[in-house]
């Protein structure tokens, strides 16, 4: 998974207090190389805000989960996700991409990501 | 009566293997500050490895309790020496107590303008002294005109501020800074036959100043002078002229030194008699004839030398011991006011013979340097007379605790010795490379940095689970009850409640 440039400029607004933190999480179907240039998904299809508030249990870690019902994910070879800072457009913090799995209505969704500062 | 004595080190008591603890809390004319010495014994190496420079480092001692409580001094280890011969192996610790943190910092070019001293105390300590706190800061009633500071010590600062307002200065051991007036604090303690084992008591004239003279920096005010010529060559000046500019009937003139050489050179118009505040108008072979011709206008412009000179005496103390003269001089005093508070200050400390009273004590106690103390030593001319405590010095060791022979005073006035001479001397020095650094100068400053932050995604997880047949608002065909569940084989009814199986990893990943 990769920290995006725009990720890492958003991280700096935020320690200045400009700037909307990142509670949405987004899934898509594009399968196009993850790099540090991503500013979107390739092929996005849905976005949700995470499940209730981020994680911060964990001393310099932040955990964000957010769920997808089996009716919105339906239909949908998952192939990226990425976590942003608005519930449309907005700031792409990181991103990931791997080969598909297929939801035909019968299961559901789950997405984590764990931040660290280190 | 047996006096236990103990070390602390970071939380870490030490009671055996001390040879002599030796703890020194000593008082300047306005300043406090206090050092240690403890040594162990180190037999097989055996605290080698247990000290470091910087610990703090604090020394409790109390009679007949063990362990004791009562702390004696706070400091800093600044030193550890460790010496060995066959069979007898010895750490020693030194070091000083918190004031050391206002000996090894200066002040940045720095100008204070109206400000009143301890204000300008705790704007120092905040800014330049790490460590120290200045809640015991006293206001006083004295407001500094102005102040320039050129890297100057921190410590000297504080301490020509003391002299300035009658106050004196120490770090406490909770390292607070404790600016207070002289005199104005006491402690209970009674100093007589009940508790003195030893006295001494001397009388002397090494620190009598009567007549004080104090110089400091110069100043040049521009003044113009205007002439109309007479047909003469040489124009009066009221004061001794610098930096002359000189025009004859509006036409700029070339200046020289007079006396200088024997004949005016080539291309000098005038020369100055600075002795005699005179400007000649040369005229000869080599120089030609410049002298203004009658009715010209001439006007000179010049600087006047004004020097920052004060000077004080005390008459009734002349009278009974004779005059005695001191000579500060000061190129840091840039204001005639605070030269003036210097004389005062410096009649008023050394007006009067030195009179240092020793003695030695049985028992063990804190003494605050600076505080007044009660003493009655009837034998020595002493009737129940209050003096300031300017040294108390502790030195533990199996005999002196088991002798309760541990402390030792002294009162009133310090004869002045070698080191204090030597003292000023590096006082002196400090102000003489100081004098050419200006308070505008702008200073590139490369300091060093710490700390670094890295975000990263330290682990991802994708997960599904299967619906099973529970009941799905919206779902095609989870989402009516009493229909086949799809993902059950056999196609179980939906029904109300959570049918759902656990998640399970579908990919997952992490930085490594």
């Amino acid at each position: 998974m990769v920290f995006v440039n725009v990720g890492r400029s958003g991280t700096a607004m935020l320690l200045a207090g400009f700037g909307a933190v990142p509670n949405w999480i987004g899934i898509g179907s594009g399968s196009g190389a993850v790099n540090v240039n991503n500013t979107v998904l390739i092929a996005h299809t849905d976005r949700n805000a995470i499940t209730g508030s981020a994680d911060t249990s964990t001393v310099q870690k932040t955990s964000y989960t957010a769920d997808f019902t089996s009716v919105e994910i339906s239909g949908t070879n998952l192939r990226e996700f990425g976590l942003f800072n608005l519930s449309s457009g907005g700031t792409l913090w990181v991103r990931e991409g791997f080969a598909s799995v297929s939801f035909d209505g019968t299961n559901e969704l789950q997405i984590q990501i764990i931040l660290e500062v280190v | 009566m047996v006096i236990y004595n103990m070390v602390s080190v970071v939380n870490t008591d030490y009671r055996d293997g001390i040879e002599e603890i030796e703890v020194t809390n000593s008082m300047g004319d306005n300043n406090a500050g206090g050092s240690f010495n403890v040594r162990f014994n180190n037999d097989r190496g055996r605290f080698s490895d247990t000290f470091t420079i910087g610990q703090t480092i604090t020394i409790l001692a109390e009679q007949d309790v063990n362990p004791p409580t009562t702390t004696l001094f706070v400091g800093v280890i600044e030193e550890i020496n460790m010496t060995g011969v066959p069979n007898n192996e010895f750490l020693e610790l030194s070091g000083r107590d918190f004031s050391a943190r206002l000996m090894d910092a200066t002040i940045e070019p720095e100008v204070y303008n109206s400000t009143e001293a301890s204000a300008i105390i705790t704007d120092i300590v905040d800014k330049y002294v790490s460590n120290i706190t200045t809640t015991n800061v006293n206001v006083t009633s004295t407001t500094i005109p102005r102040r320039v500071y050129l890297q100057t010590n921190v410590y000297d600062a504080i301490k020509e501020l003391a002299e300035e307002t009658g106050f004196y200065f120490f770090v406490d051991t909770n390292q607070d800074l404790n600016f207070i007036r002289r005199g104005s604090t006491s402690t209970t303690t009674i100093l007589n036959n009940t508790n003195v084992i030893k006295s001494q008591v001397i009388n002397n004239n090494e620190n009598l100043f009567n007549r004080v003279f104090v110089y400091g920096d110069r100043y040049l005010t521009g003044r113009r002078q205007t002439f109309i010529a007479d047909g003469g060559s040489v124009f009066n000046l009221a004061r001794r002229p610098q930096d002359t500019f000189v025009t004859a009937s509006g036409l700029v003139q070339s200046g020289g030194v007079f006396d200088i050489l024997s004949t005016a050179p080539t291309g000098v118009n005038y020369l100055v008699d600075f002795e005699g505040s005179r400007i000649i108008f040369v005229s000869g072979t080599a120089a030609g004839n410049s002298i203004p011709a009658s009715g010209a206008s001439i006007i000179i412009d010049y600087n006047i030398d004004y020097p920052i000179a004060k000077f004080g005496r005390n008459s009734a103390s002349i009278d009974l011991y004779g005059p005695y003269t001191k000579i500060i001089i000061n190129n840091e005093i840039k204001d005639p006011r605070q030269a003036a508070d210097v004389v005062r200050n410096q009649l008023e400390i050394y007006s009067n013979p030195t009179r240092e009273i020793s003695l030695e004590l049985r028992g063990v106690f804190p003494l605050t340097v600076g505080n007044n103390i009660q003493v009655n030593l009837p034998l020595e001319s002493i009737n129940n007379e209050s003096f300031i405590i300017l040294e108390a010095r502790y030195l533990f060791n199996k005999e002196n605790n088991q002798a309760d022979q541990v402390m030792n005073v002294k009162l009133n006035q310090r004869a002045k010795i070698a080191t204090d001479t030597l003292k000023q001397i590096i006082l002196d020095l400090r102000r003489l490379q100081a004098s050419e650094i200006q308070t505008t100068q702008v200073i590139t400053r490369l300091e060093d940095s710490t700390g670094s932050m890295l975000v990263r995604v330290s682990g991802w997880f994708v997960r599904t689970r299967t619906i099973g047949n529970s009941f799905i608002l919206g779902h095609g065909s989870n989402g009516v009850l009493g229909s086949p569940a799809p993902s059950i084989a056999g196609g179980s009814q939906v029904v109300l409640g959570d049918q759902r199986s656990a998640f399970t990893v579908q990919r997952s990943g992490t930085d490594i």
